[in-house]
């Protein structure tokens, strides 16, 4: 498992520099009085897909956008696949490609001519079969001649990713991709990133959505107030809670408290009202011992469900809050 | 150069499926030539000229009823009281008063003209006036046979739709950069487009470049358009050179266009994108000549009119189109325009946003 890498020592951050194609150190940006982005850290593996979640507000649009070089940091340096970002602003933007947040775009155009237009602007190849690469990536042959205002939102969206894909860029930066999506269309866009990375693209995401970290990233930064306050991978950071689910079922009779505590991967157990419930780090060895415990008393085991702990509970034990607020 | 090609292309071909474009660039000024055209081509078909005095001479009587089988002139006769009157009421554009000269071959003229109708008048006293100059011309005798005496009336001898083509010309010059380019820019900031395009490696002075590119060549096809329609429909006379037209209609619209990027540097909003245009631009309409010739308005207006960079538009259009001036002799419409462009430019510089607000 890793460690927080925002908290590595010295040497072993050195150790790893070679495999990271974004080293982000100290990132800071202030508006007036009120500090956005509050001496971040990021450092992303080649070829991850590395997810920014915290709630609205926190400062992750901030800091992708100043990796990104659409905003000056007041503080910190970027290195990215080599280039220094904040030296050489032009090199940075032909080895990436951004989503901004908002996915409008020239009306009046249609997708193939968008994305020609924008290959162009990247001194990229605009030739029909590259444009129609670009189109298939995204699955939207159907939609190659529609003009923007003829797409749904998800197609927009998945429209952007082609559009920041022109260049066959190192580093892909999608800021809240599947932000007011249908859960269909948010699935349709995890498969295209997921195929991208599988293309060799380095991803970095923002998101707050938990399960979409969940389900996409290898690696989550969690972001609050404008610092990263824990960073690894989803498992890690759940499991890092000690409890990673909780079984509950109602049973008909009693079961002895003592037995339940000694059930494999058990860390603790309630009964209140005929409503079972306890907490586990091993669910499969905890259920197996309750099954045989329930079955030697003679009680039967109602409505049984298992609940991971989520980000969510990370998000939690971290700030007390929880992150839809 | 192959980036600035393609956003070039892109924005002609965004241009031409805007319908909202096509109308304020094309049908607007287009209806404006047609309504202002027929408006005033019937009224000048015939003018209502009064006379009165017109038996004091042989020669008045003679000019008289030659007046009346003119087909331009609509006569009346009355006395001297009873047609000033009329002129008064708004009944006639002109009235001639004939009075005995210093023989009675001679005839004296004088013309009154309503002042608050210059145009009208303008077109009629001219038309009257060659008239006149005409019997005089014809008859050669030693002296003159009518003396005529219109003080403070220059005609131009210009037709209303020579004047007015030129104008509309320049208004929709004026409207496409500082309306239609505003509320453009803005709602590419507000929609969050000129983010996008920071994210490009493309520079924003490219993306600008290629906006007034395309602006430039759509103001000029707009120009040959409107030419076009006013010579097929009223028989517009172009005595100009078509280079010297196509030089003005450049130098007028880079020089709104700056206005434009000006204003879409200083506006929140689309909103106010468009309220500001209208703000800076109608009251420009209507100072600068582009309707009617402001040399007629009052003289405390006058300088007014002459800080306005429409009126040096519309004047440097009329001189090349109608008056055939060539580019040198315009050289103060011309170097207006640029300075507006120059100042322009380097305002919207200076206040440029990449975003409506910071986040």
């Amino acid at each position: 498992m890793d460690t927080a890498l925002t908290e590595s020592p010295p040497a072993r951050e050195a150790m790893l520099a070679g495999s990271y194609i974004i080293e982000a150190r100290g990132l800071v940006k202030r508006y007036g009085a009120t500090t956005a982005v509050d001496g971040v850290d990021v450092s992303v593996r080649q070829n991850e897909i590395f997810g920014i979640l915290g709630p609205n507000g926190a400062g992750k649009t901030t800091t992708l956008e100043m990796i990104e070089g659409l905003r000056d940091p007041d503080a910190g340096s970027i290195q990215l696949a080599g280039i220094d970002a904040l030296a050489n602003p032009i090199a940075l933007k032909k080895s990436i490609g951004v989503q901004l947040q908002s996915t409008a775009l020239f009306d009046y155009l249609t997708l193939a001519e968008l994305i020609e237009l924008f290959a162009a602007l990247y001194g990229a190849d605009t030739g029909p079969a590259r444009v129609d690469r670009l189109i298939g990536m995204v699955s939207l042959e159907d939609k190659r001649n529609a003009r923007v205002d003829q797409l749904s939102g998800g197609q927009k969206q998945r429209l952007s990713i082609a559009l920041a894909m022109v260049n066959d860029p190192m580093v892909l930066f999608l800021d809240e991709p599947t932000t007011g999506l249908d859960p269909q269309a948010r699935r349709n866009l995890w498969d295209v990133i997921r195929d991208l990375r599988e293309g060799g693209t380095t991803i970095v995401l923002t998101s707050h959505y938990m399960e979409e970290a969940e389900e996409l990233c290898d690696r989550v930064a969690v972001m609050d107030y404008g610092k990263i306050i824990a960073c690894d991978t989803p498992l890690a950071l759940v499991q890092s809670l000690g409890e990673s689910a909780t079984v509950r079922a109602r049973i008909e009779g009693r079961l002895d408290s003592n037995r339940l505590e000694r059930l494999r991967g058990a860390t603790g157990s309630a009964v209140n009202d005929g409503q079972l419930t306890i907490q586990t780090v091993d669910v499969p060895g905890t259920l197996a011992d309750l099954f045989a415990l329930a079955d030697e008393e003679g009680v039967r085991l109602d409505n049984l469900t298992t609940t991971s702990a989520t980000l969510e509970d990370v998000f939690l034990s971290y700030t007390g809050r929880s992150l839809r607020e | 150069m192959k980036a600035l090609r393609y956003m070039i292309v892109a924005n002609f071909k965004m241009t031409l499926r805007n319908r909202t474009a096509l109308f304020w660039n094309l049908a607007f000024p287009a209806i404006f030539i047609i309504l202002f055209g027929l408006l005033l081509t019937t009224e000048t078909d015939a003018f209502s000229v009064g006379v009165a005095g017109e038996s004091t001479t042989s020669i008045a009587r003679q000019v008289t009823s030659d007046l009346g089988n003119s087909s331009a002139f609509d006569v009346s006769l009355g006395s001297r009281e009873s047609q000033l009157e009329a002129l008064n009421e708004g009944e006639r554009s002109v009235v001639v008063i004939f009075s005995e000269g210093a023989t009675a071959q001679l005839a004296e003229a004088e013309v009154y003209y309503d002042q608050t109708d210059p145009q009208q008048a303008q077109i009629a006293l001219s038309a009257v006036q060659q008239f006149l100059n005409q019997v005089n011309v014809e008859s050669l005798g030693e002296q003159r046979p009518v003396t005529v005496s219109v003080q403070g009336v220059e005609s131009q001898g210009l037709r209303y739709i020579d004047y007015l083509v030129p104008g509309i010309l320049a208004m929709s010059i004026m409207n496409s950069g500082m309306i239609g380019l505003t509320t453009a820019f803005v709602s590419y900031r507000e929609k969050g487009i000129l983010r996008r395009i920071k994210a490009t490696p493309f520079p924003l002075s490219s993306f600008i470049f290629a906006r007034i590119v395309s602006q430039v060549v759509i103001a000029v096809f707009q120009a040959m358009v409107l030419i076009l329609l006013g010579m097929l429909l009223f028989d517009l006379q172009i005595d100009g050179s078509l280079f010297n037209v196509v030089i003005m209609v450049t130098v007028g619209s880079l020089a709104f266009l700056s206005l434009g990027f000006m204003i879409s540097s200083f506006a929140r909003n689309q909103e106010a994108a468009a309220s500001l245009g209208n703000a800076f631009s109608f009251p420009m309409l209507f100072l600068s000549g582009v309707f009617f010739p402001v040399d007629n308005a009052p003289a405390w207006l006058q300088p007014i009119t002459k800080l306005i960079p429409l009126t040096y538009l519309a004047d440097g259009l009329r001189n090349v189109m109608v008056r055939g001036e060539n580019l040198p002799a315009e050289w103060l419409n011309i170097g207006v325009l640029l300075l507006t462009c120059v100042i322009g430019l380097v305002l919207s510089v200076r206040y440029f946003r990449w975003e409506s607000a910071p986040a």
